[in-house]
């Protein structure tokens, strides 16, 4: 059963769908707003409000997308939204991260200042030119997705993933 | 116009990365890249960073965390549920089983009606009985005593059948045959 079947049962009073549909899309949804604040309980608060909102408006949703696509739209407004309540958003190391295997303690050390310093390189991208990055390289989206998760056309999009590497690279110097 | 050629070129970098390019814009920067040590330390860099990026991922919550979260989530989703008159939560399931026992119970209190026997008639409902009766069939006669079979009077003669009261259509049950004039015995 399609995610758009699913939709349409639930227009036609089967509540039950939305729960298949929260089924298939809880964890990815979530996974993709953690990468994004840092924070598990931030990102599980996110995630529901996101499934609440597609709940309380999925009547009005005129599939012009995939039901995914229209998630994700959401879910960024809302990661938006909560930005700009909770400024600055955390994006300090979680203690869960997994250290990569096959590295020596310097190595580890090396990398992880290294990814210090480029998630307080990231925090300074404007919103869109950062969420244009992040779901390009987390969620391997296509432009024409991203563009219609976040607005804005499929070549703005493009512009924006560019900016972003360009001004990371900047901020960066010529550190890897 | 080097300046130019090295924007267009980071952006060529860039999109090789990402996507890859045609072999006409991929010529067109190695060109490029062959004559500018900026470029290639461009390249080389934007290779890593994206590659830091993309590993810089946050490790999955265990399941504890995902249970919570389904369950908080379902408490919110019931609360946002519309009000339901109480009939519309049955199943379907549930109405059969109520339809079929409402059948056995009128079934049941049909049978028992039928079986039932009509409640004793008052001394009113009595009498008046008796009156259309007696109006339909006559009265019947009081305290005659009805006698069956041969009657023996007081003197010793017995009559074959005792005087019948006058409204009683009665037959003899049986009739003696007048024997005198049988000579024979």
């Amino acid at each position: 059963m399609t995610d758009a079947d699913l939709v349409k049962d639930f227009r036609n009073g089967n509540r039950e769908a939305f729960s298949t549909l929260v089924d298939r899309h809880s964890r990815p949804l979530t996974m993709m707003i953690l990468k994004m604040v840092r924070d598990p309980e931030e990102a599980r608060d996110i995630s529901q409000t996101t499934f609440l909102k597609a709940y309380e408006n999925l009547s009005g949703f005129m599939m012009a997308s995939s039901f995914k696509t229209w998630l994700y739209r959401i879910a960024i407004n809302t990661i938006r939204d909560n930005a700009r309540k909770h400024r600055p958003i955390p994006m300090d190391d979680p203690p869960e991260d997994v250290p990569s295997p096959q590295r020596s303690q310097a190595e580890e050390f090396e990398a992880r200042f290294t990814r210090q310093a480029l998630r307080d390189a990231m925090k300074k991208l404007p919103e869109k030119q950062r969420m244009t990055l992040q779901l390009r390289v987390y969620e391997d989206m296509d432009y024409k997705e991203i563009a219609r998760v976040l607005g804005g056309t499929e070549g703005a999009a493009r512009g924006n993933f560019f900016q972003a590497v360009k001004k990371l690279k900047e901020m960066l110097g010529s550190e890897p | 116009m080097k300046e130019t050629t090295c924007n267009h070129a980071q952006e060529l970098i860039i999109g090789r990365i990402d996507e890859g390019l045609d072999s006409e814009r991929n010529d067109l920067l190695e060109r490029h890249l062959t004559e500018c040590a900026d470029c290639r330390a461009f390249e080389q860099d934007a290779r890593m960073m994206l590659g830091a990026v993309a590993a810089d991922v946050p490790s999955e919550p265990d399941e504890l965390y995902w249970s919570t979260y389904r369950t908080s989530l379902d408490a919110k989703l019931r609360e946002k549920e519309p009000h339901r008159p109480w009939w519309r939560s049955l199943t379907f399931k549930g109405l059969a089983a109520f339809a079929c026992a409402a059948l056995i119970i009128v079934a049941v209190g049909l049978n028992l009606r039928e079986e039932q026997t009509d409640p004793p008639l008052t001394r009113a409902e009595m009498a008046t009985l008796i009156d259309e009766l007696d109006r339909i069939y006559g009265p019947v006669p009081e305290e005659q005593p009805l006698q069956v079979g041969p009657a023996v009077a007081s003197n010793g003669t017995i009559s074959p059948t005792a005087p019948l009261p006058p409204n009683v259509g009665f037959v003899p049950w049986f009739e003696v045959e007048d024997e005198s004039d049988l000579t024979f015995l």
